[in-house]
């Protein structure tokens, strides 16, 4: 199951920031940017516009403290204002929004703008890397918010991606089975890398 | 742990590593603390040409200008956002009625004072980011537009 691991209440640090506590502030920021830089790189942006879209969404966040109706789910609230931005940028920059969820699984990836990547220590990881960034667009998208640290709760991955939070966890086991299979061919994974002997046994009788 | 939850919780590692928010990115967020503004009014969006057309009229004009309108009472403000897709320079032009004196551009770095000339103004920014407008009533009340980005 996936839930926010941090365990600290969202309402108080709001009330706390709204009070003119930069200690709240810092801490809301430390918990949601992980899920906004997620986002805005699900939706494909370069590094210096998903930095826009991170600092606009704060930004609005700021003007609006004190107003959030339903302090708990700030993090949803983040990811409206962070997807909101991100097709603006896309609109901005002429690229086309996100091809909507249900036309989506074994389209072909297509030309797009290469994600950059840091130096990766081992080899086998950029190699995982590689394929999960080639992956259809509608997986890459949901894995990239998914894999977003810490690691958001499905309601605030919803939010993100304007998709219905029942589509989650079905189109997630899809697209990870997906995933480790084309990982597997390329060699970025190894058979037992991930799968231990008593889920190989569940997948040889026919479930995935 | 299931098979999936390994699998994803090793992609996170992966993408941690490959994609991690950048330190600058959270440190800007942290800054912006400072930027809160008490005492002025806020000027709501209420129309951006790029959200509310239909998807299919936008796309014909994707290279069109962006046109946005705040309202605070008694006070409108509309801006032209045209963006140089070569340079990367934006222009913009806007017209604010009912307000007095200066407009002041607020950047996350710093702050721009442009006059009114007959509620119009025009400013031109060597690359886009977040801003936001600040505008004085006759009566000396301030107001703020919403943080946009353009």
């Amino acid at each position: 199951m996936v839930t926010i691991d941090y365990d600290e209440p969202v309402a108080p640090l709001l009330h706390a920031a709204a009070a003119g506590d930069s200690f709240a502030w810092d801490t809301l920021v430390d918990r949601f940017s992980g899920l906004l830089w997620a986002t805005a790189r699900a939706h494909r942006l370069s590094q210096s516009d998903a930095a826009d879209v991170v600092q606009t969404t704060w930004l609005r966040l700021l003007e609006n403290l004190g107003r959030i109706q339903e302090p708990e789910r700030l993090g949803g609230w983040l990811a409206v204002v962070a997807r909101r931005e991100c097709l603006l940028v896309l609109k901005r920059s002429h690229r086309e929004p996100p091809v909507p969820a249900d036309e989506w699984l074994d389209r072909v990836p297509d030309q797009r703008a290469p994600v950059e990547s840091a130096m990766l220590v081992a080899e086998r990881d950029a190699a995982l890397w590689q394929v999960f960034d080639e992956l259809p667009d509608p997986c890459r998208r949901l894995l990239r918010v998914l894999v977003a640290d810490p690691p958001p709760a499905y309601a605030q991955v919803a939010d993100a991606l304007d998709i219905p939070i029942g589509s989650i966890g079905p189109t997630r086991a899809r697209c990870l089975a997906k995933l480790r299979t084309l990982a597997m061919q390329s060699g970025a994974l190894d058979p037992d890398d991930v799968v231990d002997v008593s889920d190989a046994a569940l997948s040889a009788g026919g479930e995935s | 742990m299931t098979t999936d939850d390994t699998f994803e919780s090793r992609l996170r590692d992966v993408t941690s590593e490959a994609d991690p928010v950048p330190e600058h990115v959270v440190a800007d967020a942290k800054a912006v603390f400072v930027l809160r503004d008490l005492d002025a009014e806020l000027a709501e969006l209420v129309a951006d040409s790029w959200v509310d057309e239909p998807a299919v009229l936008t796309r014909a004009l994707v290279a069109d200008v962006r046109m946005l309108s705040f309202v605070c009472g008694d006070i409108t403000i509309e801006l032209d956002i045209d963006n140089d897709p070569v340079s990367g320079r934006v222009h913009i032009h806007g017209v604010a009625v009912g307000a007095a004196g200066d407009v002041v551009v607020v950047l996350t770095g710093h702050r721009l004072t442009v006059p009114l000339d007959d509620s119009h103004f025009d400013l031109e920014l060597p690359t886009g980011g977040p801003l936001r407008l600040e505008l004085t009533r006759p009566d000396g009340g301030r107001v703020t537009t919403t943080w946009i980005t353009v």
